[in-house]
């Protein structure tokens, strides 16, 4: 081999060591082997080969990359003599071409991390939605049942109480009466509870209960419904406290039916032969209504769904009804723009509704 | 049948074979993954170890229907061409192996011509593409004043490979130990053996023909790897000499 001084420098050695080594003494082990295996080869089919890429091993210290063009020199026979080898270092291209490559590897790997991820996701979310489609139809053929099943429960139940009036209008005995009375207050109860059933799958295919505003004064409206419940609880003590100076824009028999269904509860859940007190006025723009009574503090757990469908607690007096009838309330406030809410602790369990007065602005 | 080793392709051979049309039927082929061949049909578990080749060799060996014909290995092929003559010795009856080598790596006794780390150095060059070494060549028309054989054809196509074939089958060379598979075969072979071959040096060629039982060894003037390359002369005069 000859070599110029400068590759001399590149490999480290004093120039007059060259003669008598070989190009590939001064490459590394790969590029050894590639010089056997390719570059010799193709040199020798077609004379030329550029832009080889080859790392040299210098004597001491690091690799040194490079790019050589060859070309095979012949003599008149056509005989390969020797090979011209011209050298370039490529360190900065080297450098740029190992950074590029390195930043491709990366972008690979994210790319197959973030091909599974999103693989996952979708999996999971179709996985979800699959049964939340399954559910809501579920549910969407429960209430329609229910709904067709109320309907339908109506007609027997309007029939029986006309019945039962036209037999109080005829001749009867003192047992007949009070049996006719007593089937009167079932046919009254069923009916409650069609309703109920009937609010509860209006509201949740409807979404919310239908209002028919009237512009009214609540005292009287309450104050009847507040009466109904201390009529049939004798040993109870309801305490009224109404305050509503104007008329109010609201739906008065819905209204009712709430303040029946607070004082009911309060009745039945609260301290026997204890005080309920019954409070309504305007703060502000806003008309309140609270229901109070003393008694156990409502467990927590039960707090947390109290205004959920078919939620009842196992304490109090004999269960009536379905549970839903705070449900049904707290649908009620929310037609009306407004909201239910709870409080209760040891000495008291307080239920206060709120509602805009002006019915027509959004909500509050 | 001419076999090609780790590098380029059957024209490796280019002219070496045509002096022996004359006298013989010329078979001529490309390994799986390796120049005209379907890169396709590379199957990474098959080519795994050198006997998915040597099945290779048998298949096409079957397909011509050969019997007693001469195989001609350079390189890793020349372990390829023993193992195929293992599977089925009628195909064959008689070998040439060219820089022959059944194990690259030093063993214990062995000298194989490089370490471990040389060789694991070498593949992760390969890895990581770092010399650029298989990239895909663009061909480009050589416009040949300087080598009329050749012709208008396309240049740099002779070793041109997919980077991960090229990995995988380096691999597998570097990677062999077939040193066991050399005794069993009986054929009358003939070991070739450059002086200063760096791949297959001069005690792997000693160790091939020793464990051989029916073997010659002939050391080459020629230096490097590829005599059939670099000295054609010398190489067919060889040949010829032994079949």
């Amino acid at each position: 081999m000859h070599a110029n001084k400068r590759f001399a420098d590149w490999v480290k050695v004093k120039p007059e060591e060259l003669p008598g080594k070989r190009f590939s003494d001064y490459l590394s082990i790969s590029g050894k082997i590639y010089v056997e295996t390719h570059l010799a080869p193709l040199l020798r089919m077609q004379g030329t080969y550029d832009e080889i890429a080859l790392e040299l091993a210098p004597a001491t210290g690091p690799r040194l990359p490079v790019l050589v063009n060859a070309r095979e020199k012949k003599n008149d026979n056509g005989d390969p003599t020797s090979i011209a080898l011209v050298i370039f270092k490529s360190t900065q291209r080297h450098q740029y071409e190992a950074d590029l490559l390195s930043v491709r590897n990366e972008l690979r790997a994210l790319n197959e991390n973030l091909a599974q991820k999103i693989e996952l996701e979708v999996q999971q979310r179709l996985t979800a939605e699959g049964r939340y489609n399954a559910e809501h139809e579920e549910a969407q053929f429960r209430e329609q049942f229910i709904a067709i099943l109320g309907h339908d429960l109506r007609n027997p139940l309007a029939g029986m109480e006309a019945g039962l009036k036209m037999v109080l209008r005829t001749p009867l005995d003192e047992k007949a009466t009070n049996l006719v009375s007593l089937m009167q207050n079932s046919v009254e109860r069923m009916n409650a509870l069609v309703s109920d059933l009937t609010d509860f799958a209006r509201s949740r295919m409807g979404g919310g209960i239908r209002l028919q505003y009237k512009t009214v004064q609540l005292e009287p409206v309450i104050a009847h419904a507040v009466n109904e419940i201390a009529a049939a609880s004798p040993a109870n003590n309801i305490d009224l406290h109404l305050d509503f100076p104007e008329s109010v824009e609201c739906d008065p028999m819905r209204i009712a039916q709430l303040v029946s269904n607070l004082v009911a509860n309060a009745v039945s859940h609260g301290e026997t032969g204890g005080t309920v007190e019954v409070s309504g006025f305007f703060a502000g723009s806003i008309l309140e209504i609270s229901v109070s009574n003393k008694g156990a503090a409502i467990p927590s757990e039960i707090l947390d769904r109290i205004f959920a469908p078919f939620t009842r607690t196992k304490n109090g007096q004999a269960q009536r009804g379905l549970g839903l009838g705070l449900y049904i309330s707290s649908e009620i406030a929310r037609s009306h723009k407004g909201e239910l809410k709870v409080q209760s602790t040891a000495e008291k369990t307080k239920f206060t509704f709120l509602m805009p007065k002006i019915q027509s602005t959004p909500s509050v | 049948m001419f076999a090609h080793g780790f590098g380029c392709d059957q024209n490796m051979w280019r002219f070496v074979a045509p002096i022996f049309a004359k006298d013989y039927q010329i078979i001529l082929f490309d390994l799986v993954g390796a120049g005209g061949s379907d890169w396709s049909a590379f199957s990474f578990e098959k080519y795994a170890t050198l006997d998915g080749y040597a099945d290779d060799v048998v298949e096409i060996a079957n397909k011509l229907e050969l019997q007693d014909a001469i195989f001609v290995g350079h390189s890793v092929s020349a372990m390829i061409g023993v193992l195929a003559a293992n599977k089925a010795p009628r195909i064959f009856k008689k070998l040439v192996l060219v820089g022959p080598s059944p194990k690259y790596i030093n063993d214990a006794d062995y000298v194989g011509g490089f370490t471990k780390s040389q060789i694991e150095e070498l593949l992760e060059t390969l890895d990581s593409n770092y010399l650029g070494w298989s990239r895909a060549m663009a061909p480009v028309i050589m416009g040949n004043g300087d080598r009329p054989e050749l012709g208008e054809e396309l240049s740099n196509s002779f070793c041109k490979t997919d980077p991960e074939i090229a990995k995988a089958f380096a691999k597998t060379t570097f990677l062999s130990d077939t040193r066991d598979d050399l005794k069993k075969c009986e054929l009358p072979t003939l070991v070739l053996q450059c002086s200063q071959d760096v791949i297959a040096p001069q005690a792997v060629g000693e160790f091939v023909h020793a464990q051989m039982p029916n073997s010659e060894l002939v050391i080459m003037t020629a230096t490097g790897h590829c005599p059939n390359l670099s000295a054609p002369e010398e190489t067919i005069a060889a040949i010829k000499a032994f079949i």
